[in-house]
């Protein structure tokens, strides 16, 4: 009876289980050569905790044939008609299942083993903790794509609620999936935990497990099977209309909570603090002391004054703490998750440390935060990038008399001519695509740029034309995302614009370039005296897997040890394009030499992407001049 | 007005033997599916080498009465003494030993018919090969043809070869010819009382077809309601229930059935339907065959004989009643 069960499953899905087979083996496979190539690719275990993908995914197609397509086809009933009794043919599936999850696990495991076997120091304590670890998971895994099987026709409108209800949970609460069982028992320690084995987190895998089995068994022969035997029919197209408008109610009230919830705002103890969160606006400045307490204030009325500009009622709070290891250029930004906050880190305590620089990064990630990062959207990036500048720059005092537009800041004025030297002039387009033109010319140049936008608008339209045009874009207030994406769609920065200046983009644009060309002959021996920089990076083979990256720069004549020659680069993760500037790897260039070459301290294994760009400082711009972001891959 | 249904005659068969026990028996077989009644006391007793035909209407009860007898679900109550066994459920030793063909097909597509049968003989001890591949060969049925291309008449075939190459004790059929066309359902019919006739099988079929009844069935019981409403040969149903006719005396006066009721009780009649057509009042009433015999009953009465389809309106129709 047994035998001949067996002998139908095997007859019936050969096939799935050869493909479930292949497709694990290609993916341990492939896990295992790219683990390889990579550099510092650690414990070979992390390979097992990549693994458990490929174990869901052969339980969820494992299940499907081997219980849903049965009911599905309504098959089952032809069983009930045979001398089998019911509860039987279900155990004879899941062990079925369970096996060949098993074999696949236990053949993951043991490759790795051997592999870890030598590279790594291994006793039977740390065996049996891995076993126990990645076994419990794997079992977890397919108990609970056995209960999935037994709901029949909801089984995709369930499966896309566990799927969005992941995605959410980690947003909606402080707890991140990685930190809960089962994925918890092959997280982060998985690979190098030996000493403490997570009993708890087992316990609660093992439970799970095994109360998912016994629902699946007894969703199966509840009522005699007519349960499961319902659940397995097709759906009605009322119910498919039903089951998608609440999958979309669903979507839509998790956002709407989401968004609606407000996060807790952090907590920085031992810190100088100005301001409540009643008035809207927190300065904490870490660790105390008289500087701190400095630094909070200017900060707390630089934001107050900011909040009265863009009538925001309330910024989220910011958080500084001092580092006196970094550079006093460099404003790292945290992250601060499920906390409301900025958190920012500088060397504020250096002789060289600058507040309007400083300012101007906390801007750009106070209203950041502000707009849900809205802002940061390339089509109005360019708003943000010049309100920075155009902010902490405010107070300057104008050089002619009348004052002219661009008059204030002759560094920001050196800027705009320089970004706008020898190359097409700024179209509405071309705003549009606002990271494109600081991958040619730094987010310095580009916000200097940006910031005589600003200036002469200001001057054309009025302050509180450009005021209204500045809000409009800088202060949405926290929005709910859908609702949000919608205005943004039908309202772009261009129809803002109009709106609010009364002025085309394009018209605008033109009387700008108009302004600059103006500008243009008084300052231009000075934009010929800038220095320019320019260099080139090449992967040089050192093995079949790895290269080398050795760069040379061409540059002026100006050996300046003021100009502060870097070469920033950083290796790119799959798919991104640009990383946190404080991911940036700076390599100081010597500054005696007109040509320069070098290699790059670190070897990289083929398939990695560097971005890299040249830069030299320049007094009369008091920023960076890049040789312009590229991207490379070694081969 | 359900609870007045009660059965109107259980008799023993002709051809029972009194020494033998039956090969099923029920006892007040009761089954709900939450709030619905399905089954509400059945009581069943078929003998060896019968072929019994389960009659009603349909959503009368049947297939669930076949499912408990079959072991697929349990009775809420009462008990099925089954082979030489009393339970509750029918267990799997005895499952072996019956043939069933289920009332819709759902089969492996992609499995042949050969192995289909392969598949199946593992389920039972005494399946043999060559009987199947017999059948096979009888029912014209291709071994190696997929069982998702056979047609409706073709499956119910192969469904038959599966459930008597085994050869069972008791074959147990749900209304197999439903959706067969009028030859392929002859043709059915015809099989089933080889077997029977060759073998001395006994079979109980589910059907809510007078004429396959009328054909094959030795025995019948009619279910009504998830209530047993007759259980008894053919003929003495037949020759039980007749059709009175009754005329009033003038065009001035009017039959009511108020007026008869008391007359039929007390001469042991039982009303099944009625109707008045044309001033005249038309009974359909049951008695024991002896008691047709005496026409003084009903004087002004034209009795009439009736069809057996007549009959099984006049049984599994709505209870005069329910009127």
């Amino acid at each position: 009876m047994i035998l001949a069960i067996l002998y139908k499953e095997l007859r019936q899905h050969w096939w799935a289980f050869l493909l479930i087979v292949l497709i694990c083996s290609l993916g341990f496979f492939g896990q295992f050569t790219s683990s390889t190539l990579s550099e510092g690719h650690g414990s070979h275990f992390t390979l097992l905790t990549k693994f458990g993908i490929f174990i869901a995914l052969a339980s969820l197609v494992l299940v499907n044939r081997l219980v849903a397509s049965e009911y599905h086809s309504q098959t089952q009933l032809f069983l009930e008609s045979l001398p089998l009794p019911r509860g039987r043919m279900i155990l004879i599936k899941y062990l079925l299942g369970l096996t060949v999850i098993t074999l696949l696990a236990a053949s993951a495991f043991t490759v790795t083993l051997l592999l870890g076997l030598r590279t790594e120091v291994i006793d039977s304590n740390f065996i049996a903790y891995l076993l126990l670890r990645f076994g419990a998971f794997c079992y977890f895994t397919y108990c609970f794509f056995f209960l999935y099987g037994f709901l029949g026709r909801y089984r995709i409108a369930f499966f896309i609620a566990i799927v969005f209800t992941s995605l959410l949970f980690p947003k909606m609460t402080d707890w991140e999936l990685t930190d809960l069982p089962p994925i918890e028992l092959i997280g982060a320690t998985f690979a190098y935990e030996r000493e403490h084995f997570p009993l708890k987190p087992f316990a609660v895998t093992i439970s799970l497990a095994f109360i998912f089995s016994l629902a699946g068994l007894a969703l199966a022969t509840l009522r005699e099977g007519s349960v499961a035997g319902l659940l397995g029919e097709q759906m009605s197209h009322r119910e498919k209309v039903s089951i998608a408008g609440l999958i979309i109610a669903l979507i839509f009230t998790a956002y709407f909570i989401d968004e609606r919830n407000p996060k807790e705002p952090y907590q920085m103890h031992n810190a100088s603090c100005v301001g409540s969160l009643a008035q809207g606006i927190v300065v904490s400045v870490a660790p105390p002391s008289a500087e701190g307490q400095i630094l909070a204030n200017k900060i707390h009325e630089d934001l107050t004054a900011l909040s009265l500009y863009l009538q925001i009622e309330k910024l989220p709070p910011v958080f500084v703490i001092r580092r006196n290891d970094l550079d006093p250029e460099t404003h790292e930004a945290g992250s601060l998750k499920n906390k409301e906050g900025i958190i920012m880190r500088t060397n504020f305590a250096h002789s060289e440390w600058d507040f309007n620089q400083f300012n101007e990064s906390l801007i750009a990630r106070v209203l950041g935060a502000y707009s849900n990062d809205r802002i940061r959207k390339e089509d109005r990036f360019w708003v943000l990038d010049g309100f920075t500048l155009f902010w902490s720059r405010r107070n300057e005092v104008p050089q002619s008399s009348p004052p002219k537009a661009l008059d204030r800041s002759p560094d920001l004025l050196l800027r705009a001519l320089y970004g706008t030297s020898e190359r097409p002039p700024l179209t509405p387009s071309s705003m549009r695509r606002w990271f494109s033109q600081q991958d040619e010319l730094g987010h310095e140049i580009t916000a200097g740029i940006a910031c005589s936008l600003l200036r002469v608008l200001e001057s054309a339209v009025g302050e509180k034309k450009c005021q209204a045009f500045l809000r409009s874009i800088l202060a949405v207030k926290n929005p709910s995302r859908a609702s949000t994406s919608l205005r943004d769609l039908l309202a772009p920065p261009e129809k803002l614009f109009l709106q609010h200046t009364g002025m085309q983009l394009a018209d605008f644009l033109s009387l700008w370039q108009q302004e600059l060309q103006r500008l243009r002959p008084a300052y231009q021996e000075q934009l010929n005296t800038l220095p320019q920089i320019s260099g080139e990076l090449e992967f040089v083979k050192l093995s079949l897997n790895s290269s080398q990256a050795n760069y040379s720069l061409v540059d002026s004549v100006d050996k300046s040890p003021n100009l502060k020659k870097r070469l920033y680069y950083a290796t790119l993760p799959p798919f991104a394009n640009y990383v946190p500037e404080h991911l940036l790897i700076p390599v100081p260039l010597d500054f005696t030499a007109n040509s320069h070459s070098g290699i790059l301290p670190d070897d990289f294994p083929r398939g990695t992407r560097l971005l890299f760009t040249f830069s030299l400082y320049s007094k009369a711009l008091k920023c960076r001049i890049i040789s312009g972001w590229q991207r490379k891959e070694a081969h | 007005m359900l609870e007045n249904i009660a059965p109107i005659v259980t008799t023993q068969s002709s051809d029972c033997v009194a020494d033998q026990p039956p090969v099923l028996k029920t006892r007040n077989l009761k089954r709900s599916f939450g709030k619905v009644e399905a089954v509400r006391g059945v009581d069943l007793n078929v003998e060896k080498g019968q072929i019994y035909g389960f009659l009603g209407r349909n959503g009368a009860g049947k297939t669930s009465t076949i499912r408990m007898i079959m072991g697929i679900i349990k009775p809420d109550e009462g008990e099925i003494h089954l082979l030489g066994k009393t339970t509750r459920r029918t267990s799997i030793t005895q499952k072996q030993q019956i043939g069933y063909v289920s009332q819709g097909q759902h089969f492996y597509p992609w499995m042949s018919c050969r192995a289909l049968g392969r598949f199946v003989s593992g389920f039972y001890p005494n399946w043999d090969d060559h009987e199947f591949a017999r059948l096979l060969k009888v029912l014209e049925l291709p071994p190696d043809r997929r069982s998702s291309h056979l047609s409706g008449g073709m499956a119910v075939k192969l469904a038959l070869a599966l459930a008597l190459a085994h050869r069972p004790a008791l074959l147990i059929l749900d209304e197999p010819t439903a959706g067969l066309d009028a030859v392929a359902r002859r043709e059915f019919l015809e099989i089933i009382q080889k077997q029977t006739r060759d073998h001395g099988r006994t079979t109980f079929f589910s059907t809510h077809r007078i004429d396959e009844v009328e054909r094959v069935a030795d025995r019948v019981g009619i279910i009504l309601k998830g209530t047993m409403r007759y259980e008894g040969s053919l003929s003495t149903l037949t020759a039980s229930v007749r059709e009175i006719r009754l005329t009033p005396p003038n065009k001035f006066s009017t039959l009511r059935s108020e007026n008869i009721h008391p007359y039929t009780e007390a001469n042991g009649f039982e009303i099944l339907n009625q109707k008045t057509v044309d001033g005249q009042l038309q009974l359909t009433a049951f008695a024991q065959p002896a008691s047709w015999s005496s026409q003084k009953t009903f004087p002004y009465a034209q009795i009439e004989m009736l069809s057996l389809e007549d009959v099984f309106i006049a049984c599994a129709g709505n209870n005069v009643s329910d009127l």
